[in-house]
């Protein structure tokens, strides 16, 4: 399917760029000049012309969103977009990594992994794994992007100094890409909660076989092409999440991304405060219960290795490293911002909504009303069952549901919004298309994607394949190719002295040497635990299978690809999808090899 | 961001969970078996005695603890403090300094 649509696209592709080239080819040949001559120099080749950099500190903060090449701090960015302000990058980072899973997974992690003491894992992996990924992921992003590239391929290719290295990028365009598909769907689920708590559609009573029926016809989980059978309205609310999406993509870094998290980050923080103090204002003793559930530690847990993979797990997925997101922000930033401290308030911030919002609210509220069994849902099953369930007994349940969902549908479209941003800004600078066009390119190819999952909804089978082999397995990968690549190929020399450009503060040296020594191991290690325990078919302590509620043994990943024609499908759809997004790279590398934009770094 | 979704459950998990749900009994459930047994139990066989309280749960308060507390205190202000350090650092740093 994908490759079909690659073929279209490439005709498509080769006018755009060719319309554009001319245009591409002024600013592309004032970029290279700059960086060449300093590129061999070593660690400070960034530098740019004084008068240029002149050029850059006279302009306003904030007016530089369309700036020409000229006026940029780095020698030619293609699509010559900047951030306004540094608490702009700061919420549009912190947005990305604030999700669903903020809310719904950590509770359920820490809940099922020795409550409060599974916080010390949890910080520790913050420290060894989180933060430094976060930094190096930063600093790699801000040296393309002086360098004139904001796509990972491009940006790559700079820090790797040959045009070679933009193939190991594939995945970066590749997550963001696939993970929008599905993620654009969870959140219209969001919005259609919301949309339903206003008109009482989802004050369902105290039976929570209702939220269960409710959840399961609206998104279809019954039979695949449910949903477009016309008997649930969420592709209605899939639309609009879609014409959202791409209408604040369209006005580009600063004025759509950084203007809609500047507002929605703030409406967030308020959302959840208010619900938070509902919760905590419910009867006193059940309201210690029910944090109790959730933190009372318990410590014999530490003894276990899946509560330390656990741990792992959550810090690297919460905050958005190994995306191709932070690399491609980060890419937008001037010379003399700070990444150090920037990345840090942005991790900050993403740990302010997991642990003291999502820690609170979510699984204390869900055991108040359903007791231990709340603990036991899945990220799905406590958001979209339990929780509605929850408000429907809660006193204003009604407007405190209302006040939820729609936080949660803030929450998802700051990340969604950060997953198209690196695709598009591969398309403009791998092919010179304009604003219109790229984004036209993307909305015709997520669509696409998004009617696949959406059609294949039985089981929510599709979502769920693609969230395990692109949103999991292929996130590992990136992450230990972006800390490799790090560590040993910019080196910890051109880290150090990279990352303390405008930095109030340096990152420690030990950093440094973990990024290098340290985190591959640890997440090779972390990822060969991971596919240890997902892939074969789950067991019992026993070794009995696991049934599912139909009595029927649970499918391990492995045995799922053998025996079920969705997971085929859904397979079959990455690998398409991963041979377009190959060959588009090749094509633009050939492109930027023709303008001679790397002819230094070979 | 949202990830893993669906995880399976492991078998750990499965075997939490259910002595999790067994324990999840209210106090006045228990208590009302407890009630209830010594009148069945006065017919029964020893076997059956031993059955009840096999199935009679125990009961496990979940109040938050002083551990509990502790944790929750010390990860939340972790949290609060680094975020605002940062945000001062970040909100106070002149803006000439930025650029």
């Amino acid at each position: 399917m994908v490759g079909c649509l690659g073929g279209l696209w490439f005709g498509f592709l080769a006018r755009s760029s060719s319309s554009h080239a001319n245009q591409q080819e002024v600013n592309v040949e004032d970029s290279t000049d700059a960086p060449s001559s300093a590129d061999s120099s070593g660690p400070n080749s960034s530098e740019m012309p004084a008068t240029e950099a002149q050029a850059v500190e006279k302009a306003p903060a904030g007016e530089l969103a369309s700036a020409s090449a000229g006026d940029q701090t780095g020698p030619a960015k293609t699509g010559g977009e900047q951030w306004g302000s540094r608490i702009g990058v700061i919420l549009a980072v912190a947005g990305s990594a604030v999700g669903l899973g903020n809310f719904l997974r950590f509770p359920g992690q820490a809940a099922s992994n020795g409550g409060g003491a599974f916080l010390l894992p949890y910080f520790i992996s913050l420290l060894v794994l989180g933060i430094p990924l976060c930094w190096a992921e930063w600093t790699m992003g801000r040296f393309g992007g002086l360098k004139g590239f904001n796509s990972a391929p491009g940006i790559f290719s700079a820090v790797c100094r040959s045009l070679k290295a933009r193939y190991l990028a594939v995945p970066a365009l590749l997550i963001p890409l696939v993970i929008y598909m599905y993620y654009v769907v969870i959140e219209a689920w969001c919005l259609a909660y919301a949309f339903k708590y206003l008109t009482g559609d989802l004050m369902l009573g105290d039976n929570p076989d209702a939220y269960g029926k409710f959840f399961g016809d609206f998104v279809g989980s019954g039979e695949d092409g449910a949903i477009l059978g016309g008997t649930s309205s969420l592709i209605v609310f899939v639309g609009i999440t879609f014409v959202i999406n791409f209408v604040l993509i369209y006005r580009g870094v600063s004025k759509g991304i950084e203007t809609f998290c500047r507002i929605a980050i703030p409406m967030m923080v308020v959302c959840s405060l208010l619900v938070l103090a509902r919760v905590l204002t419910l009867p006193a003793e059940k309201v210690s219960e029910g944090l109790g559930f959730m933190w009372n530690p318990d410590f014999s847990k530490l003894a276990d290795a899946k509560t330390w993979l656990a741990a792992s797990g959550q810090i690297f997925f919460s905050l958005s490293v190994g995306f191709g997101v932070i690399i491609n922000y980060a890419s937008y930033l001037k010379k003399k911002d700070d990444v150090v401290l920037s990345g840090l308030t942005a991790c900050g911030m993403n740990e302010f909504f997991e642990v003291c919002l999502g820690g609170l609210i979510t699984l204390p509220a869900a055991f108040i009303f359903l007791g231990a069994a709340a603990g036991d849902q899945g990220t799905f099953g406590l958001g979209f069952t339990a929780l509605p369930n929850v408000f429907a007994q809660m006193p204003g349940g009604q407007f405190f549901g209302f006040l939820w969902f729609f936080m949660l549908f803030l929450a998802a479209i700051t990340s969604s919004l950060s997953m198209l941003q690196p695709v598009i800004a591969f398309f403009e600078e791998g092919f010179g298309m304009a604003r219109p066009a790229s984004v036209s390119l993307l909305g015709i190819i997520t669509l696409a994607g998004s009617m696949f999952v959406i059609w294949f909804s039985a089981g929510l089978k599709a979502l769920d394949t693609m969230d395990f082999w692109v949103g999991t397995v292929l996130i590992f990968i990136l992450a230990m190719v972006q800390s490799v690549i790090y560590g040993w190929i910019f080196g910890v020399k051109r880290g150090v002295e990279e990352s303390s450009h405008g930095a109030s503060f340096k990152i420690p040296m030990v950093v440094h040497y973990m990024l290098k020594f340290v985190v591959p191991l640890y997440l090779g290690v972390i990822f060969v635990l991971f596919l240890y325990q997902a892939l074969p078919d789950p067991v019992d302590a026993n070794g009995n299978p696991v049934l599912d509620d139909d009595g029927v043994p649970k499918l391990g990943y492995l045995s799922q690809i053998a025996s079920d024609r969705v997971v085929q499908f859904s397979l079959l759809f990455i690998v398409g999808t991963i041979g377009f997004l190959t060959a588009m790279v090749h094509a633009a590398g050939l492109k930027w090899a023709e303008q001679g934009r790397l002819k230094d770094l070979d | 961001m949202l990830l893993m979704l669906q995880e399976s459950a492991s078998s750990d998990d499965q075997a939490t969970a259910t002595s999790e749900e067994a324990a999840a009994l209210s106090q006045e459930g228990a208590e009302s078996v407890a009630q209830q047994a010594p009148e069945v139990v006065q017919e029964a066989s020893a076997e059956t005695v031993a059955m009840v309280e096999v199935v009679a749960p125990e009961v496990v308060d979940y109040s938050l603890n002083g551990a509990g507390i502790a944790l929750m205190g010390i990860s939340i202000t972790t949290v609060i403090c680094l975020l605002s350090f940062c945000l001062y650092r970040v909100l106070m740093t002149p803006a000439s300094e930025l650029d």
